[in-house]
């Protein structure tokens, strides 16, 4: 029990950490698109 | 997606993305797992969370996924990147600097499908690109590029961007100073005409005539 509640916490302290530092890095949000060229630019960007 | 280097970051998600090819975690259930899910899950639209929700709460599955969908390379598109590299053209009125940009994008696509080329071919298709330019500056120094390489000089295409986007900073320096140039002429002959011209007569006149007409 102690041991899940501690797994929690470190994976939130390591998520709330991945999402900020991707946010401050400014990480564009990937976006479906219907052209191919178009999404792999996406992806790649 | 450019959550390399935001993974590359922490310990518990460095393993999975160490380039561009995903690599499973040993323990699907680990929690660097699981936050590589919630980033990815933070990072994609609503399309793209129902496509990925199927793997929930695992981070690699999900990032092959998208990586699957977005990114899928066939034998056909390795030909085509390839090809779109070798065929890219300067255009009209561009600069080399956005060019090379063109260029270093086909590049890096071509290389992901995967294609391999040598720094010499590299140079011959960028130089090749560079040629149809109707730029005396450009033409000047692809001759003299030419003439080095045929002395057996190699380049890099590093090098070759550095200086076109010299060449181009002097280029936008001459533009400048000569608008400045322009605009200084221009409002030279402007005040000319205030001073001088139909506007100075008929400033002057209005005036004789307000002091003859309205004493």
């Amino acid at each position: 029990m102690l041991r899940q509640n501690k797994n929690r916490q470190s994976l939130t302290k390591l998520t709330k950490e991945l999402i900020k530092l991707a946010e401050s890095h400014k990480v564009p949000e990937l976006k479906f698109d219907e052209q191919a060229s178009k999404q792999r630019f996406n992806y790649q960007a | 997606m450019k959550i390399q280097p935001i993974s590359a970051m922490f310990s518990q998600t460095a393993t999975v993305l160490p380039n561009d090819k995903i690599v499973s975690f040993r323990d699907p259930h680990a929690i660097g797992n699981r936050a590589l899910y919630l980033l990815i899950s933070s990072r994609t639209d609503s399309y793209f969370q129902r496509a990925i929700k199927q793997f929930e709460p695992f981070g690699d599955k999900a990032l092959e996924l998208l990586q699957e969908q977005c990114a899928h390379i066939s034998r056909e598109d390795q030909s085509g990147f390839h090809q779109h590299l070798v065929r890219l053209k300067i255009r009209d009125n561009e600069s080399a600097s956005s060019f090379i940009k063109r260029f270093t994008y086909a590049k890096t696509t071509a290389e992901a499908a995967p294609n391999t080329y040598s720094n010499n071919q590299l140079m011959d298709f960028v130089l090749a690109g560079l040629r149809s330019s109707k730029q005396d500056v450009y033409r000047t120094v692809l001759q003299l590029y030419r003439l080095e390489r045929l002395q057996g000089t190699d380049f890099k295409l590093r090098e070759i961007e550095q200086n076109f986007f010299q060449i181009d900073e002097g280029i936008g320096c001459d533009k400048r100073q000569l608008r400045t140039e322009h605009t200084m002429v221009a409002g030279g002959t402007y005040r000319g005409i205030l001073r001088g011209g139909r506007f100075g007569h008929r400033g002057r006149g209005r005036g004789r005539g307000s002091v003859g007409g309205h004493p």
